[in-house]
């Protein structure tokens, strides 16, 4: 392939670009280009000049003499290889980073059928793709099409029946790594990989419910997403399996009522993620009764809540001094509730200093052991 | 270069190295010593199988601290996880330490699993 610059799209021009399958990506400044290119775990940073069309000579000498990327702003450009097929793409006038317009490509394969894929792109925002199976005798079928505003749509087996439908209330989200790709083949190739169909990044809020048939239309997997994560009872491979807050739990928990949960037990539980998927199943008053625990300290705007159990610890000199403690925090990016221990003091200079505060347990659980001290987060997430 | 600042994402803990802020490169002490991790991988999640992974940015295992990370990001360094938002970590050297819980006994505490 062969590398054509429009003179002078480099200046003012300075994000990184990812170009071909996010192997190889480019950034500019006004005057220097640096591309990048992965192999895998190593990356490689090489530098050039702009000088007009000199700069093709150097890509191809930092490149191995390959030239990566044909790119004409503006333009409808073809091309045909026997790695990624033949297709047919437009970058925006203006933008070399944008996609604009039409772009096909002939020989993607979708559930293992070749066949065409179309996708528009408007100012390099994903619009609208269809996937069109390649039958015999020069005929084809619509396997899908989806717009970015759809809720949900459905998609078919060659010979017309239903495959399976997906639904993501609040719209669809393509990465960039799938330009003129099939999307839905992402949840395909991680069936392949373990059996697991995390589809919810084809959403735009993380919340997905989605069903697959084989062809005589039985249920092959099915499962629902609600902020990024697994819940209720999903279907894999034909068989159920359970989930709370993503985590898979056994048929015996879920058929356990609530109140027949034993708390004390779920807190000495190691993983965190079991830990607050089983707790988020039983009331908050119901969780104090049970174990007659008792609040410390609580931050109403957080969520954030100390609390301390009946429950004697081993505090580390050999007696069963203290009290289990459990801070109570709220994961930021899901809105969930997390259930970690914390100590009911720290030594503090020889000294036995209580952590009786929601900010000083926390800060504890950062590895700061001195309660006067604190770890501020430009972000967390 | 200003003064670097502290991320978390979930359980980790990308925070400045106290004992030089306004150093940004990688020390030579540790340039030898430093093992590195190709995967770019921080953790991955026990059951859902989600990890914590940097992208633009290199990962070692911290030569004097056990079960901490040391994080040389590179331009547009970014750590991701399925469930979390992104954090863009600005050009620097930071030490990944992981949020830790109490367990009583000789042991005191651990590293958080999920």
């Amino acid at each position: 392939m062969y590398a054509m610059w429009k003179k002078g799209f480099m200046s003012g021009y300075r994000d990184a670009v990812e170009i071909t399958d996010g192997v190889k990506s480019f950034a500019t400044t006004a005057q220097t280009i640096i591309c990048r290119e992965d192999d895998g775990f190593t990356r490689r940073v090489r530098t050039g000049r702009w000088k007009g069309k000199q700069i093709i000579r150097e890509w191809k000498d930092t490149i191995k003499g390959k030239v990566v990327f044909w790119m004409k702003l503006g333009e409808f450009q073809k091309w045909d290889n026997k790695k990624s097929g033949r297709g047919i793409i437009r970058y925006h006038p203006n933008s070399l980073t944008r996609l604009h317009g039409l772009t096909e490509v002939y020989t993607h394969k979708f559930r293992g059928r070749p066949g065409k894929c179309i996708t528009k792109y408007s100012w390099g925002k994903w619009m609208h793709q269809e996937f069109w199976y390649k039958l015999r005798g020069g005929r084809r079928r619509r396997a899908y099409s989806v717009h970015h505003t759809d809720k949900s749509f459905r998609f078919f087996w060659p010979d017309g029946k239903v495959a399976g439908q997906v639904e993501c209330p609040g719209g669809f989200r393509i990465q960039n790594s799938d330009e003129g790709r099939p999307f839905m083949n992402r949840l395909q190739s991680e069936y392949n990989e373990d059996n697991r169909a995390d589809m919810f990044d084809l959403s735009r809020d993380g919340n997905a419910a989605f069903a697959i048939f084989d062809r005589l239309g039985r249920v092959l997997h099915r499962g629902t997403y609600h902020d990024r994560q697994r819940v209720g009872e999903w279907i894999l491979n034909r068989r159920s399996v359970y989930f709370v807050r993503g985590v898979s739990i056994s048929k015996k928990i879920w058929d356990t009522p609530p109140e027949k949960l034993n708390v004390k037990k779920i807190i000495r539980m190691r993983n965190v993620q079991v830990r607050a998927a089983l707790l988020a199943r039983i009331p908050p008053e119901k969780m104090f009764k049970s174990c007659r625990g008792k609040i410390i300290h609580e931050i109403k705007s957080s969520g954030m809540r100390l609390i301390e159990l009946p429950v004697a610890v081993d505090d580390g000199n050999g007696g069963n001094k203290s009290k289990m403690r459990i801070l109570r925090v709220r994961d930021t990016s899901t809105n969930a509730f997390y259930y970690l221990r914390v100590p009911d003091f720290v030594w503090d200079g020889g000294k036995k200093t209580k952590l009786n505060k929601c900010e000083q347990a926390r800060q504890w659980t950062f590895g700061v052991n001195d309660p006067k001290k604190k770890i501020k987060f430009a972000k967390e997430t | 270069m200003g003064r670097l600042n502290n991320y978390r994402q979930g359980e980790i803990l990308i925070l400045t190295r106290d004992e030089d802020r306004q150093k940004i490169e990688f020390p030579d002490k540790w340039k030898k010593h430093a093992k590195r991790i190709p995967s770019g991988v921080i953790a991955e999640g026990e059951i859902s199988g989600h990890k914590h992974e940097v992208t633009n940015g290199r990962l070692y295992d911290h030569p004097e601290k056990k079960g901490v990370m040391i994080l040389e990001a590179g331009e547009g360094c970014v750590v991701t996880h399925p469930e979390h938002k992104p954090i863009n970590v600005p050009k620097g050297v930071f030490e990944i330490n992981i949020q830790r819980e109490f367990t009583g006994g000789k042991e005191q505490s651990r590293k958080v699993k999920d």
